[in-house]
């Protein structure tokens, strides 16, 4: 799971800002040859920015990658690639297009070939296949591995044992492994000040992302929320361009909420909004675009998501703490949204409802990912009990087009619009 | 008693899915309580020292039907969880107080967020485990672990666990791994008189009877088996990997025997065989459980390996232990860490010349045909050009 790269079509300067950043991290990893500089690669669920910036080294994210590759649909090749030389085709195809990308030559965006991970920092956190995962890419690579395993809240909450156990791995395996392959000694210090950044752009993405509390929505929190999320679940928390970055979009959504605007989409501005919606589960990246706009389309929009907060859950009140160096990765890893247990997440989701004045929930069940994916039907049925609004399941996956029904997914939607209208008219004779 | 009649009391154990046997042990006194667990590991010690019985459930196989199940789950998740569910809805794990989800993948993990939405009331632990192997890291968060589950017993039976009856449990337990051991290695010296289908029901007695009750039926099955007549066939001898969670329905293991394959070594069942070597009963038994976990345990898909060079050293171990021809990865479909450590296995497989198969199943899988002709074939292969 993780943030993308925005929709290429909204253009504002945030916007520009975002693309300049990603485009600049992908040049940063393509010329370490000539710059001398370490690549860690690691994942966007407990990913470590600032503690990497602390060492010099350039993050990867292999699920970032993927997701690229989806939304220039290279991602199918890579993923037949893989199942030919031997992955299974049941398991995540995040993977199997990482491995794919790697027989293709590991070509970024930019055209130039990635260069191999000086280090894995396999941070563990809320997916099993994570580590798999990088044991599989260890076993090509043969590259230093380090675990930071980030135990689930299976009771729905963070115990100091867990939260020692983190700190404890953060000194005595992490930091030690930075140390030896960047040769950069680490400095507390450094870490506050990044950490210090970190929080300022923390508070304007909750804003952002709580703007869609008004009607009209300024936002789309899921189809646009990925582009809201992208810099700070990437690798830029903690820098000063982040920082602008979030001050940027907050002033542009202020805007479009003072000129009553719904939100941005590939083609303009959404004119009505018919339906406030909640989604749970990541999108679906090869018919990235064709997706939402069934949404726009039909005048729905999505009010809260999920899938938004797999990089941490900053609106319910995160912030990494610059007091606590150490102590506050740990909670940022810990707290992460695939870290918490199912009825956290129906909580959270129950909450989102109300908070949001949602007309339904919606979930989109990833064949890939069986950390979100598992159980989300009884969360259904959870949310729908609880809140008397109307949910709906729909089934794609990540980066494998093959598992995109367009008409399958169109279907769907429109009988599950239907339903929202037949629930809002009976409850208006019930009102009536 | 001869290896039949000990045979047929487990297979009627196996195909209880009332739990018959673990309901009259809980009946047989009030105060008594049931803690079920699911694969791949969890500390039986100590629930039993709390006076309780494990329970080791390991879903339906091919004999529940499933007709709740199937609601709660996507056509792209493995068969366990949706029989486990199964057999909650339709109360015939009623008379269980409390299960245990362990770390092993994020269909299990995500299963005990349903339980206790499912079941409220219900004692429901995820059980975590380090995957990091120093005392003073993974070790302390372990045995602080151990010592919440100690804790939670506790509350639930309104009583103690005192060192003693731990120590004496894993008394207990270090008996029944020798016992386990000694038919693995029975088998793997006399295959012909082990069959693989015996030790299989053999082995998950031991989840469902008292470990004091299945210690008894290993030594009886033991001694009867010396007295087994029996001839060696021209089989080739195979390790069995991957099947350490989901099970394959009994028939699949019959016909890798039918198909002219010995099986020398497996991973069935593996809670059974967790830790290689007896625990320690002097000194704090807490500490004694997390070392013999960071130090001993076997190596399985749903543990980290700390180094490159130690992937697939077990297997390795369970191929050259036991003279094994080849290796079969059979594992259940959709099992995300079956499926994705197979790759790094069969590689080293490869690099030491160890021919393998790999096929997928289901605990419900009904057609044994293509398993057996893909198993023969193998074993034909193997004898072609050993
Ligand atoms: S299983 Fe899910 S969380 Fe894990 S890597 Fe795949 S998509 Fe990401
Ligand atoms: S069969 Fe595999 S994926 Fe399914 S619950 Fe067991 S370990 Fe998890």
């Amino acid at each position: 799971m993780s943030a993308a790269t925005s929709p290429e079509v909204i253009k504002e300067s945030s916007m520009l800002k975002q693309k300049g950043m990603i485009a600049g991290n992908y040049d940063r990893l393509t010329g370490t040859k000539e710059s001398g500089e370490k690549v860690v690669s690691t994942f966007v669920p407990g990913n470590l920015n600032e503690l990497i910036m602390c060492f010099d080294m350039v993050n990867n994210l292999p699920e970032t990658n993927a997701i690229q590759n989806g939304m220039r649909k290279v991602s199918g090749g890579m993923i037949m690639d893989a199942e030919k030389a031997g992955h299974s085709e049941d398991v995540c195809t995040y993977v199997k297009a990482d491995i794919g990308m790697m027989g293709r030559g590991n070509i970024a965006p930019n055209g130039k070939p990635m260069p191999a991970p000086d280090m894995l920092l396999l941070s563990y956190t809320g997916c099993f296949t994570f580590m798999k995962w990088f044991e599989l890419l260890r076993h090509e690579y043969k590259c230093p591995t380090v675990m930071l395993q980030i135990p689930y809240q299976g009771d729905g909450k963070i115990t100091k044992n867990m939260r020692d156990f983190v700190v404890k791995q953060l000194k005595e395996e992490v930091i030690p492994m930075f140390e030896k392959v960047s040769g950069v000694k680490f400095d507390i210090d450094r870490l506050r000040e990044y950490l210090k950044n970190s929080a300022k752009a923390e508070d304007n993405l909750v804003w952002v992302l709580e703007s869609a509390k008004n009607r009209p929505s300024p936002i789309d929190a899921y189809f646009g929320g990925v582009y809201y999320i992208g810099p700070m679940f990437t690798a830029f928390r903690g820098t000063a361009d982040a920082v602008e970055y979030y001050d940027l979009v907050r002033k542009e959504i202020e805007q479009r909420i003072r000129e009553g605007k719904g939100p941005i989409t590939p083609e303009g501005d959404m004119k009505e909004e018919k339906y406030r919606l909640v989604v749970e589960g990541p999108p679906n990246w090869t018919s990235f675009r064709e997706f939402w706009k069934l949404f726009y389309d039909e005048g729905a929009v999505v009010v809260a998501s999920s899938y938004t907060k797999v990089g941490g859950l900053y609106d319910q009140g995160f912030r990494h703490d610059p007091n606590d160096p150490l102590g506050t990765l740990a909670d940022y890893c810990l707290g992460c949204y695939t870290n918490n247990n199912l009825p956290q997440r129906v909580e959270l989701l129950e909450k989102y409802m109300n908070e949001y004045q949602a007309d339904g929930l919606l979930i989109n069940s990833i064949k890939s990912c069986n950390s979100f994916s598992a159980g989300q039907l009884l969360m259904m049925r959870e949310i729908e009990k609880r809140t008397g609004k109307p949910a709906a399941f729909i089934e794609t996956d990540l980066v494998d087009p093959r598992y995109f029904s367009h008409a399958n997914v169109k279907n769907r939607l429109e009988s599950y619009f239907q339903m929202v209208d037949q629930k809002r008219s009976g409850a208006s004779l019930a009102a009536a | 008693m001869s290896t039949a009649d000990i045979i047929a009391r487990c297979e009627a154990l196996y195909e209880d899915l009332d739990f018959t046997a673990a309901r009259k042990w809980k009946e047989a006194d009030p105060s008594r309580k049931v803690i079920a667990y699911m694969p791949v590991y969890v500390p039986r010690e100590i629930i039993h020292a709390a006076g309780m019985l494990p329970l080791g459930i390991m879903g339906g196989g091919d004999g529940l039907e499933v007709i709740h199940g199937d609601a709660y789950y996507q056509s792209y998740i493995c068969r366990i969880p949706r029989s486990t569910i199964e057999l909650g809805l339709s109360k015939r794990m009623d008379f269980v107080d409390g299960m245990l989800f362990p770390s092993i993948c994020d269909v299990i993990r995500n299963l005990s967020g349903m339980w206790k939405l499912l079941f409220p009331g219900k004692y429901v632990r995820y059980f975590d485990v380090p995957q990091n192997y120093k005392d003073d890291v993974g070790g302390s968060y372990y045995t602080n672990e151990l010592n919440e589950l100690r804790e939670g017993l506790e509350h639930l039976s309104g009583r103690k666990i005192s060192d003693d009856a731990l120590r004496a449990s894993i008394e207990v337990y270090n008996e029944n791994r020798k016992l386990v051991q000694a038919v693995y290695a029975m088998r793997s010296r006399e295959p012909w008189k082990v069959p693989s289908s015996e030790v299989y029901l053999l082995m998950r007695a031991g989840l469902v009877v008292p470990v004091e009750e299945h210690n008894q039926i290993l030594r009886d099955y033991l001694a009867a088996a010396e007295k087994v007549q029996a001839s060696k066939r021209d089989n080739c001898r195979v390790v069995i990997n991957g099947s350490f969670c989901e099970q394959p329905p009994l028939n699949l293991i019959k016909s890798i025997e039918l198909a002219g394959c010995y099986i020398v070594d497996d991973d069935y069942m593996i809670v059974h065989r967790w830790l290689r070597n007896p625990v320690s009963t002097s000194g704090d038994p807490m500490q004694n459980l997390s070392l013999a976990f960071l130090h001993e345990s076997i190596a399985t898909a749903a543990k980290y390996d700390d180094k490159e060079e130690d992937k697939g050293k077990y297997l390795l171990e369970q191929v050259r232990g036991n003279a094994a021809e080849g290796v079969i990865f059979a594992m259940p479909s959709f099992c995300d860490p079956a499926l994705l450590e197979r790759p790094m296995l069969a590689d080293r497989c490869s690099e030491h010349n160890i021919p393998y198969i790999s096929f997928k199943y289901a605990e419900n899988s009904g057609q044994m045909q293509p398993i057996r002709e893909q198993a023969g074939t193998f074993a034909d292969s193997i004898k072609l050009w050993s």
